[in-house]
């Protein structure tokens, strides 16, 4: 199912929690909503299951205008970040929930029907084995699997997942969303989720829609988001960055007065920001580079080891990557020379 | 030594909580100093009486009458308690709204408050010529010195019981439980009946229990409001009090164990049915 987002926007008293959010989402489609606490990530999410209702915008379902319609109605399956399982019903029971309840009567599918469908849906989930425990003698992720099953039950339109992973500790995030890829794969079910964690955005989602503050600061595959970021925001939140604060004047860069041989990218006149990742900033000879430094540390294991310097006039401290070959000792003067970088106007 | 001696008699689990022996040692010593050896001097007295003549003195027409309206008119008070108490406790809970701190204060009046203050008040309230009373006579109906106004009494005090016992379960029901029912296409009469319901069942069933064990044993506040007319608005507290002061005692005490016995069944009953609920659901 298709869903189009236009201009929505959401206060709770003087808060802006959406300022005029568009989205589109496609039939099928796997879309992580990335952002910091309070970006309002969730809030959209609730607004598209129809827990929320936005001030004004809309929200249509493949053309139909899903905000005449309340949360019952739309067919979406909501998976909680902390699950939100019937503790006195049954793992079985759980997942048939929304079988039992479905609304006009002569629609609910007879008893061996009922059955079949959640034995089908446990086995998806490969939780079969485990219908007749209560969800409190269940660990963390098998919660987590109960209650994308309990989502899926009813065939959702859209499945909508708040922060499906916050609770798990870090080995069995990564089992799990492996497997939700694996599980959208082979379902196809238009899925939208929610998360703070760039990582899991990146790996699971097609698209991601990064959000700061009320509004969406980019969309686009994991690969565009992390090479090519849209704003500031959003090359400081994926990845990681070294950010120098330069100044623009008369077309060419300054850093503390002295022109550096960096492009300006069309930032016109004032304070501006340069942003490099780590393994793109390379440690050269101290007179031809844009910035000089001083090692002050050196450290790490594998390919690259990371080396903090501190800039020469400002003293300001900076992480870069270097190889393992070359050859760096503390206190060792040197030039650094970004090798890709973006920069964007204003100040930090 | 009491350690081993528990160990020995087989009920030990092993535990790394210290303190066992003497901990189960204080409470019985406790729990028969202040519960059990009173009531059995309760029992021993009642045993001056013969067989026939305790089964004379409980099943007399008075008595008999004194207990079918104690225990009657409680279990009906504690049913009202537990509907209305329930509709408090949602108010209270789930909305907000002006004054609701001093709502929230108010509904332990009926605990603090001197039964006989209470019993009163009331009195006065429904007399045929109170405030209340007075609204109700042309209607035909009566409360003061009736069975009607031992009702009034007994949901009075039994209010409280069932707001605080269910008060704690409701407000730490998840809210997203309702929502998670809600996306899953449940209606709000299938989300009040198969979602809140069972996990505040017990609470529920604990607050009639409280509310109906306190509405057996009061004794203030009716006695004001009832008339006290043997066999038509006589309770049984009332009647033992009279057989004490006529210096029947063992009558007394005889009632009394009636009473004793009646309630610990009722109550061994509500707590089977809740544990019940517990075990079915998953919770224990």
């Amino acid at each position: 199912m298709k869903i189009d987002i236009t201009n929505v926007s959401k206060r709770f008293g003087a808060f802006a929690a959406l300022a005029g959010v568009d989205l589109e989402i496609k039939s099928g489609e796997l879309v992580a909503l990335l952002g910091p606490s309070g970006s309002g990530k969730t809030t959209l999410l609730r607004i598209i299951a129809g827990l929320e209702w936005p001030d004004e915008g809309r929200v249509l379902f493949d053309g139909d205008d899903a905000l005449a319609r309340s949360v019952g109605e739309r067919h979406v399956g909501f998976v909680f970040q902390h699950y939100a399982l019937f503790r006195h019903m049954s793992v079985f029971e759980n997942v048939a929930f929304g079988l039992r309840v479905r609304r006009p009567r002569r629609q609910r599918l007879l008893e061996p029907e009922i059955r079949a469908r959640v034995n089908k849906l446990l086995e998806l989930v490969q939780l079969g084995w485990l219908a007749d425990r209560y969800p409190t003698q269940l660990s963390g992720g098998q919660r987590q699997r109960v209650a994308l099953a309990r989502a899926l039950a009813i065939e959702p339109r859209v499945l909508l997942l708040d922060e499906p992973f916050g609770a798990l500790d870090a080995k069995v995030r990564k089992e799990l969303r492996r497997w939700l890829r694996q599980l959208h794969d082979e379902i196809h079910v238009t899925s939208v989720f929610v998360t703070h964690d760039q990582e899991e955005a990146l790996e699971v989602a097609d698209r991601v829609v990064v959000m700061d503050k009320g509004r969406i600061e980019q969309i686009g595959t994991p690969t565009e988001v992390y090479e090519n970021p849209a704003t500031a925001f959003v090359h400081e939140f994926i990845g990681e960055s070294i950010v120098i604060p330069v100044t623009v004047d008369n077309g060419a860069v300054q850093f503390h007065g002295n022109r550096i041989d960096i492009d300006t990218q069309g930032v016109t006149c004032g304070p501006a920001r340069l942003f490099v990742r780590p393994y793109e900033m390379s440690i050269a000879s101290a007179e031809s580079a844009p910035f000089q430094g001083t090692v002050k540390r050196v450290h790490g294991i594998g390919p690259a080891r990371r080396v903090e310097l501190a800039l020469n006039v400002d003293g300001h401290v900076v992480e870069v990557d270097a190889p393992r070959v070359q050859d760096l000792t503390v206190g060792q003067a040197v030039g650094l020379s970004p090798t890709r970088y973006r920069l964007f106007a204003g100040e930090a | 030594m009491t350690a081993t001696t528990a160990r020995r008699l087989g009920f030990r689990q092993p535990s790394v909580i210290p303190g066992f022996g003497l901990t189960l040692g204080l409470t019985l010593s406790w729990l028969a100093l202040i519960v059990l050896i009173p009531l059995a001097a309760l029992f021993l007295k009642t045993t001056e009486l013969s067989f026939d003549q305790f089964l004379a003195v409980v099943t007399s027409r008075r008595a008999l009458n004194a207990l079918k309206i104690s225990f009657g008119l409680s279990l009906i008070a504690a049913f009202i308690n537990l509907i209305f108490g329930f509709i408090v406790v949602w108010a209270l809970v789930r909305y907000e709204f002006p004054g609701k701190r001093v709502f929230d204060a108010l509904i332990d009046i009926p605990f603090a408050l001197p039964t006989a203050v209470a019993g009163i008040a009331l009195t006065t309230l429904f007399a045929e010529n109170g405030w209340l009373g007075s609204l109700l006579v042309p209607l035909g109906i009566k409360v003061s010195f009736t069975p009607l106004g031992i009702l009034i009494a007994l949901v009075f005090i039994g209010l409280p019981f069932v707001v605080r016992t269910v008060q704690p379960v409701l407000l730490d029901l998840d809210l997203e439980l309702e929502e998670a029912a809600e996306t899953l296409g449940a209606n709000r009469w299938q989300v009040i009946t198969k979602v809140i319901l069972p996990v505040i069942g017990p609470s529920l069933l604990t607050g009639f229990a409280l509310s109906f064990a306190r509405a057996v044993g009061e004794y203030g506040s009716v006695i004001f409001i009832a008339g006290n007319l043997p066999n038509v608005s006589e309770i049984a507290p009332l009647l033992i009090v009279i057989r004490l002061e006529e210096f029947k005692y063992a009558d007394a005490t005889a009632i009394a164990v009636v009473m004793l016995l009646a309630s610990f069944v009722l109550l061994l009953a509500i707590n089977r049915l809740q544990r019940w609920s517990e075990v079915r659901t998953g919770r224990l």
